[in-house]
């Protein structure tokens, strides 16, 4: 959530204006809810199942905003250009594409851990995927598996040829990324990714349990330790078909007596 | 502890069968934009273009919900919600939708057919369910409507209930409970009103009139559809000063066409035949409800006793306040009030003892249905039938109601008749009633409805000529 101080004093650093931002988010919730970050303030939503509120204060920058940077500066975006291009991007591929970031989002948090960078950076990865024609699919699927395959081709770019990502909101500009960011071995973790999701969708509908694993593998678990990717129905924890669980097919079932019944 | 492994198990068999279904619909390219279902709950939503496939409570037993994302031409296969009407309840049997290939082209016909107009609809008369209109709480109750012209009708109403009484004007000012209706015909409907403006539309000036000044409380709509004729009701008038609203009333037709549409498929040919039914006991109280619901077109009911509370339990009078009454009487009474009778009946209280009376009773009908139980009346139907050449039916229940009997005497073309039956040690000791000098029979009422439902069955294919045995049938079972 972009938190838009319009008047901001332009001589305030961003550690101060974070610093602000926590102490009155604090002052609505309590000590466990509020989280400072480098460039955001997280809050807990109590009672509401664990929703999570990404605050993001960004001050004016002539036609554009500024937001913090991890190194304490600021650095100028275009949130509602962005938003803009997403939802371009959203449409021009049927709507996979807006889910496809949130599923890599997660793929990063599982694969990366704490070495991982900012989730933009995976969003930015596939943007630039998708406009060098990497990103295909017919179903989500098939979508997130190409989507996977594009972004570790994007990351091993940024890490093998120093590649410079433009920023599709701001004319001239460049994305800029952490200098830590260790991009090879995010390519290297997503091109196995890819790998197990491109597997996971050519694999059979009936053992859609053995595909499930392989992409519990790449979603990992949420904090309370259960699968992000559910097992299908059917399908024990080790994805083998349950023995009373059978295809049910148009036709295959009767009532007892026959049909064309009178009651 | 097993239970709860079965209801799980059962849940998981419907997801997987709903997964399953989902994926196959993805596959074929529809997207899914949200999915709520929780094990047997299922809540899911897909897409095109096109249409909006949804599956909700009761899939997979009940087909998904498709509603169309584009503009189509007004139908009678869209219903009030938008959905299409892709199947047809009888079609619920081997659930067809499941094959997800199937299930789409049954949506890609829809489409077809509703471009070329339903060529070869079957003109189901549901104008109710295409208009939206909110529902009165009413019932209305109409009989043959061919005899009356198109103009006011008299309505009465009483509670929820109103009955269409014939056609005229009801007075300004009565207090009868009377309500001023008007019938109106609106002819052929290629496509049905879904506003009660497009219903005006098609509607007479005459009616716009006498709504407009307020003189009409029920509209009946006589409308058309290809050879068949439908019927909608709207009641008019204020909920409030301020709130004039048309509202639809639910209603359906008394006529004798309707009410024999479910007599049987033999029902025409009883309508001109007579059956003689001697003993109006508990099986033959039942044999005769059974003969006039299936158009029977004369009956005559014969039975010496009177009727007690008692007897209730197996028989089909059921009103303490007929005891006392001769059964012959009270049950021809019962069953002339009966919404379902077309036959002309007739009651006889005399009990069959004098053999004198026997061979004419023969030429006074079709079939004569000996539902006595009586030795004396049995055997000498039975001689008389022989001495005379003719045939009758002869039904009763032994063994406690476990063996049920319909007996051709004499059968046809010479056929041996079915051997007695063997009488099985009572499993119930005798019961006694006061005012009653034989012992009552601890026969079940559901035997005795079997055994009616074999006796009609007999008594109905000898009449239209085709006998279901020569013999008859015998059926065993505890």
């Amino acid at each position: 959530m972009f938190c838009r101080l319009e008047e901001l004093p332009s001589d305030l650093s961003a550690a101060d204006v974070l610093d602000a931002v926590y102490d009155a988010l604090l002052a609505q919730y309590d000590e466990e809810s509020v989280t400072l970050f480098d460039r955001s303030v997280t809050v807990l939503i109590p009672g509401a199942d664990g929703l999570y509120v990404d605050v993001v204060p960004a001050r004016p920058s002539g036609e554009h905003w500024e937001i913090p940077t991890s190194s304490g500066s600021w650095i100028a975006t275009n949130p509602v250009e962005m938003g803009i291009l997403k939802e371009a991007k959203n449409d021009e591929y049927d709507g996979k594409y807006v889910p496809c970031v949130k599923l890599l989002r997660q793929v990063r948090r599982t694969l990366l851990g704490r070495q991982k960078f900012g989730g933009f950076v995976v969003e930015m990865a596939l943007y630039k995927a998708c406009e060098d024609g990497l990103v295909s699919g017919d179903t989500m699927a098939e979508f997130f598996a190409s989507a996977t395959e594009g972004v570790s081709e994007v990351f091993r770019q940024l890490a093998d040829e120093a590649l410079q990502l433009p920023d599709p909101s701001m004319d001239g500009e460049q994305l800029q990324f952490d200098e830590e960011a260790d991009f090879k071995a995010a390519a290297e973790k997503f091109a196995a990714a890819a790998v197990d999701a491109r597997s996971a969708f050519e694999t059979a509908e009936a053992d859609a349990g053995k595909a499930a694993l392989l992409l519990q593998g790449i979603f990992g678990s949420n904090d309370d330790y259960e699968n992000i990717f559910p097992m299908p129905a059917g399908f024990d924890r080790n994805g083998n078909k349950r023995a009373n669980v059978q295809e049910r097919t148009s036709g295959a079932r009767q009532p007892t007596a026959g049909d064309l019944r009178f009651g | 502890m097993a239970e709860n492994v079965g209801a799980v198990a059962w849940e998981e068999r419907n997801a997987y069968v709903r997964e399953t279904f989902i994926n196959a619909l993805v596959v074929k390219g529809l997207q899914l934009t949200g999915d709520r279902s929780r094990g047997s709950a299922s809540a899911a939503t897909l897409h095109n273009g096109r249409v909006t496939v949804t599956l909700g409570r009761g899939f997979p037993y009940l087909p998904p919900t498709v509603k169309t994302n584009v503009c189509v031409q007004r139908t009678w296969h869209q219903d009030n919600n938008g959905n299409l009407c892709l199947y047809s309840a009888r079609e619920r049997d081997g659930q067809p939708w499941l094959d997800a290939e199937a299930f789409l082209s049954r949506i890609d016909l829809w489409f077809e057919k509703n471009e070329r107009g339903w060529p070869d609809d079957p003109p189901a008369l549901d104008m109710e369910a295409y208009l939206d209109l909110p529902v009165d709480g009413r019932f209305l109750i109409y009989g043959e409507l061919g005899d009356i012209s198109d103009g006011y009708i008299r309505i009465k109403g009483q509670g929820m209930s109103l009955r269409l009484l014939g056609a005229g004007k009801v007075a300004k000012n009565t207090k009868k409970g009377l309500i001023n209706g008007y019938l109106a015909s609106i002819g052929d409907l290629d496509v049905p009103p879904r506003t009660w403006e497009e219903l005006m539309a098609s509607a007479p000036e005459v009616i716009r009139r006498a709504i407009a000044r307020n003189r009409i409380g029920v509209l009946l709509v006589r409308y058309q559809r290809q050879t068949q004729q439908g019927v909608l009701a709207i009641a008019l008038g204020p909920l409030s000063p301020s709130a004039w609203q048309p509202r639809m009333i639910l209603s359906a037709s008394s006529a004798p066409a309707t009410m024999g549409l479910r007599a049987g498929p033999r029902a025409s040919e009883l309508a001109d035949k007579h059956v003689y039914v001697i003993g109006a006991g508990a099986l033959g109280s039942h044999i005769c409800d059974g003969l006039v619901r299936a158009g029977l077109g004369r009956l005559t009911i014969r039975d010496g006793d009177i009727l007690t509370p008692g007897n209730m339990t197996r028989h089909v009078i059921t009103d303490l306040e007929l005891c006392g009454i001769e059964k012959s009487v009270a049950l021809k009474h019962l069953l002339e009030q009966r919404p379902y009778n077309r036959a002309e009946i007739f009651s006889d209280g005399a009990p069959l003892i004098n053999p004198e009376d026997a061979p004419e009773l023969f030429d006074r009908c079709d079939v004569i249905v000996d539902a006595t139980a009586d030795g004396g009346a049995t055997l000498m139907l039975e001689d008389a039938a022989k001495a005379t050449g003719n045939r009758f039916i002869s039904a009763c229940l032994q063994n406690e109601g476990t063996t049920k009997r319909v007996d051709v005497v004499p059968p046809y073309h010479g056929a041996a008749a079915l051997p007695s039956t063997v009488n099985l040690t009572p499993t119930t000791s005798e019961a006694f009633e006061a005012g009653c000098g034989e012992p009552v029979s601890a026969t079940p009422p559901y035997a005795i409805a079997e055994a009616a439902g074999m006796a009609v069955r007999h008594v109905v294919g000898l009449l239209v000529g085709r006998p279901p045995s020569l013999s008859g049938e015998i059926r065993e079972g505890r």
